[in-house]
């Protein structure tokens, strides 16, 4: 779901090892809380988005599902439970979905939670055409809202017969419904009727303005330097928020808030999406003396290297693709950029991570062999005079990481193929609503997924006119393919996901790279910290214990 | 200077007097330059890394670029002797280059300089006027932009390349040159030679070149000598933030910046290229006081 520094996130894995070294040392400290309740913790890029209809990148979700609130949430076990709805009925047609609300909850400006408060909200949503705007699609009238000039703004499938009742019709039977209304892309999340309709675009920006039914609330930001959420008196979930205060600082690089912590001055580094930390402090810290605060926790987190099928030489060179991937030593890549492999592996099982549903197995993606004398062939082959690969320039978004990357690649290339590629960095907004516009002939693609359901990637990133594809990809076969398994269940969908997957690896569509590893660091006095294989577990749960 | 009048042949006189009346001005200051202990050490080392500048052209310890050469971070080792970086890339292979960079840009935005204020100083010392007053108007305006804005718009609109950086640091640093040439201009043009050569009917261009020029070249070489450290900081500091030549290529600059990011787990990789700029830039500097003195007939012993 998330863009991951760029990235999307989130699905399931399930087992949450994490925390145990963290939690582990706090045991000889007691269990009493410290007089000051404030968890303080950076972040590399400002808020991109707090509204729910717009948010994409896991920094914003992270932050944004402690503050707002769907019909159904997923727990930190990445089970879905109750949140806003108690209960909910489906018929025995699979069409109609009936959530029973809770009454007694309210907006952080005062005003109750109603039924028709999800009705506006998931207008709105369906309107506002964000990232995460399809995920309404399966419902009856989103068409209608969604059609290029349309004025109609309500979906005929959802309503509100009384305050706590929200009715929602489908078009057609999907597998996935439930997992996306409780998606913490948001998407499905209610606002605040009051506020959005006053300035539409900027509610979310500032405290006076900020209202969401979450146990936090945003109470200061500056933007560009920090922004702070407080506890919501009184809230009406359970548990109540023992942490008074976060408070997020927006940093230019890891490295000195890195040192910050060492020195007292954060508690968790990591939260907020910014689990990659610098491959130097990474040896560092693991061979230093906190290197029990220092966590690791798969992430469901995929990179690799989109090709141009609109326009460049990749367009039409299957060769051409299958050497620049050949051409890779993932191994070296991987020692590099990922502290000597400990932070990442190489993606050579598909797109699809390893450990969720559609993962092809290892060494199931044959174009992230490394063949050198086979790449050289293949580029031969494609390109005898050398012009189609002259002045070739890969495009990323300038983090540590990506910057370490792109030069890996640079110099394997140079070494492999004999073949020079530039390297050119844009900030990441501009990054990527240019690449969604195939302005880039290769860039750096990364994909986290929402959730368990190979049906996350290939509708966001691999079919015709996907919302988040780098690509430009089109292809019948592959597309009927994919609407095939959508429509199935899980079960008897994977083997069409997988063959789907497999058309991708036969077509040399990308060149994969890596898996990722995410990686935390938890003082031992902070409880309730931790990760799944998705998302930051919620900040409700946090104490900070004397220390 | 001129030979001492009657003497046919000096080697009979041992007299010291005598003897240092023969020498020209430049063996008379590279004898000075001699025996300033500093300078002279300066100048070795900056034929030394002339030298390494010079053999990295055709043959480095490792590739430049390759990476995985080295585990990423290693410290010194009698494969890698100043280490590898943070993509496994030998450093000393890079230093190596990074001289190379280094130079070409010192060496390059001077001969800019020089040949730029050499017209500019002359055009406005020899005809003073408006001309004069024109030309130190906008090297005043010039003095006035801060530099380092200057250089960063410049290096936004041409593109980034060395060359371009070149230009950059030349745009920003002609101005002390033009200005000590247009002094030196104003102050040779009322001397008794050149007074002698236009009565003898030389033309302005012979005076200027022949008469003036090679009067005021002493401290324009002082001057330039000056100017090669301070472009060379520049385009370091340029490289630094990240604005100068295109990673991967070995600049000082760069090399500081990506181990300013492990200086904590491997402080080699910011040091090798710190301590390089270090010593380029003292050496450059020791020589430029050595020719001082060395030039500055007042000065002599």
């Amino acid at each position: 779901m998330y863009r991951y520094s760029g990235l999307r996130s989130v699905a399931v894995l399930g087992t949450i090892a994490i925390l145990g070294t963290a939690c582990g040392s706090t045991t000889n400290q007691g269990t009493a809380l410290a007089a000051d309740q404030t968890i303080r913790f950076p972040t590399i890029n400002d808020i991109g988005t707090l509204d729910p209809a717009q948010i994409n990148a896991e920094a914003d979700a992270e932050l944004a599902n402690n503050l707002f609130n769907g019909l159904l949430k997923f727990d930190d076990q990445f089970k879905i439970v109750p949140d806003l709805a108690k209960s909910y009925d489906v018929s025995s047609d699979n069409l109609t979905y009936t959530f029973h609300l809770r009454t007694d909850a309210k907006f952080s400006n005062g005003d109750p939670v109603k039924a028709s408060d999800f009705v506006f909200s998931w207008d709105r949503a369906a309107k506002a055409q964000g990232p995460y705007g399809s995920d309404l699609s399966g419902i009856v009238g989103y068409n209608d809202v969604t059609k290029k000039g349309s004025t109609i703004v309500h979906m005929s499938g959802i309503s509100a017969p009384d305050d706590s009742t929200f009715k929602v019709q489908l078009a057609a039977p999907a597998g996935y419904f439930l997992t996306e209304v409780a998606a913490y892309t948001l998407v499905t999340a209610v606002v605040d009727q009051k506020v959005t309709t006053k300035d539409d675009t900027n509610w979310w920006t500032k405290p006076d303005t900020f209202v969401g039914t979450g146990p936090y609330t945003m109470s200061a930001r500056t933007p560009k330097q920090f922004v702070e959420f407080s506890a919501v008196p009184n809230w009406w979930g359970s548990p109540q928020p023992t942490v008074k205060k976060i408070h997020i600082d927006v940093v230019d690089s890891l490295v000195p808030a890195i040192a910050k912590y060492e020195q007292g001055g954060y508690d968790i580094v990591g939260y907020g999406g910014m689990s990659t930390l610098p491959p130097s402090d990474v040896l560092r810290l693991k061979a230093g003396p906190i290197k029990n605060q220092l966590i690791f926790h798969p992430k469901v987190r995929t990179t690799w290297v989109s090709l141009n099928f609109t326009k460049g030489p990749f367009k039409t060179s299957k060769d051409l693709r299958m050497a620049f991937s050949l051409a890779l030593d993932r191994s070296k890549l991987i020692d590099v950029a990922c502290s000597h492999a400990t932070t990442c592996s190489a993606a050579d099982g598909g797109l699809i991570t390893k450990g969720l549903k559609g993962y092809l197995g290892d060494g199931k993606d044959t174009n992230a062999k490394f063949d050198p004398v086979k790449a050289k062939q293949l580029l031969q082959s494609a390109d005898p005079t050398g012009n189609l690969t002259k002045g070739l320039t890969y495009t990323t978004n300038p983090t540590d990481l990506n910057k370490i990357v792109a030069e890996n690649l640079q110099s394997q290339w140079q070494d492999n193929l004999n073949v020079h590629v530039d390297i050119q960095y844009i900030e990441r907004q501009q990054f990527f609503q240019r690449a969604e516009k195939f302005e880039f002939v290769m860039s750096r693609s990364g994909w986290q997924a929402d959730y368990d359901h190979p049906q996350d990637w290939f509708d966001n990133l691999w079919i015709t006119g996907a919302g988040s594809g780098q690509d430009g990809y089109s292809n019948k076969t592959f597309d009927d393919l994919v609407a095939k398994a959508d429509a199935e269940p899980v079960d008897s969908a994977i083997p069409d996901y997988n063959k789907a997957s497999q058309m991708m690896i036969d077509d040399v569509r990308f060149i994969p790279l890596y898996y990722t590893v995410g990686q935390f660091l938890f003082k031992p006095y902070v409880q309730g910290a931790g990760t799944n294989n998705f998302q930051d577990y919620y900040w409700v749960d946090l104490k900070v214990l004397q220390h | 200077m001129a030979l001492a009048p009657g003497v046919a042949n000096p080697q009979e006189y041992v007299g010291d007097t005598v003897a240092r009346e023969q020498t020209s001005l430049w063996a008379d200051a590279w004898r000075r330059l001699r025996r300033n202990r500093l300078a002279l050490v300066a100048t070795v080392f900056i034929g030394f890394v002339l030298l390494v500048a010079i053999i990295s052209v055709f043959w480095t310890p490792y590739p430049i670029y390759r990476e995985s050469v080295a585990p990423t971070y290693e410290g010194l080792s009698s494969q890698h002797l100043l280490g590898a970086d943070q993509a496994g890339r030998d450093i000393l292979s890079r230093l190596a280059v990074g001289a190379q960079i280094s130079l070409e840009v010192g060496v390059g935005t001077q001969i800019l300089v020089v040949a730029f204020g050499i017209l500019v100083g002359l055009t406005a010392g020899y005809y003073r006027g408006i001309l004069d007053g024109v030309i130190s108007t906008v090297i005043n305006i010039f003095y006035g932009i801060p530099s380092l804005l200057v250089a960063l718009l410049m290096v936004l609109l041409l593109g980034r390349g060395l060359d371009k950086i070149i230009i950059a640091i030349a745009a920003t640093s002609w101005m002390d040159m033009a200005r000590l040439v247009r002094g030196q201009g104003l102050a040779l043009r009322e001397r008794e030679f050149v007074e002698a050569a236009r009565a003898g009917g030389a033309k302005a261009s012979r005076i200027i070149f022949r008469h003036i020029l090679p009067n005021a070249l002493g401290p324009i070489i002082v001057q330039a000598t000056f100017g090669v450290p301070a472009a060379i900081l520049f385009e370091a500091f340029l490289s630094f933030l990240g604005l100068g030549v295109q990673p991967p290529a070995p600049s000082w600059g760069s090399m500081a910046a990506d181990g300013f990011q492990a200086l904590r787990l491997a402080p080699h990789i910011v040091l090798a290229p710190a301590l390089a700029l270090s010593l380029t830039l003292m050496a450059f500097n020791f020589l430029g006081d050595g020719l001082r003195d060395a030039l500055d007939p007042r000065q002599k012993r």
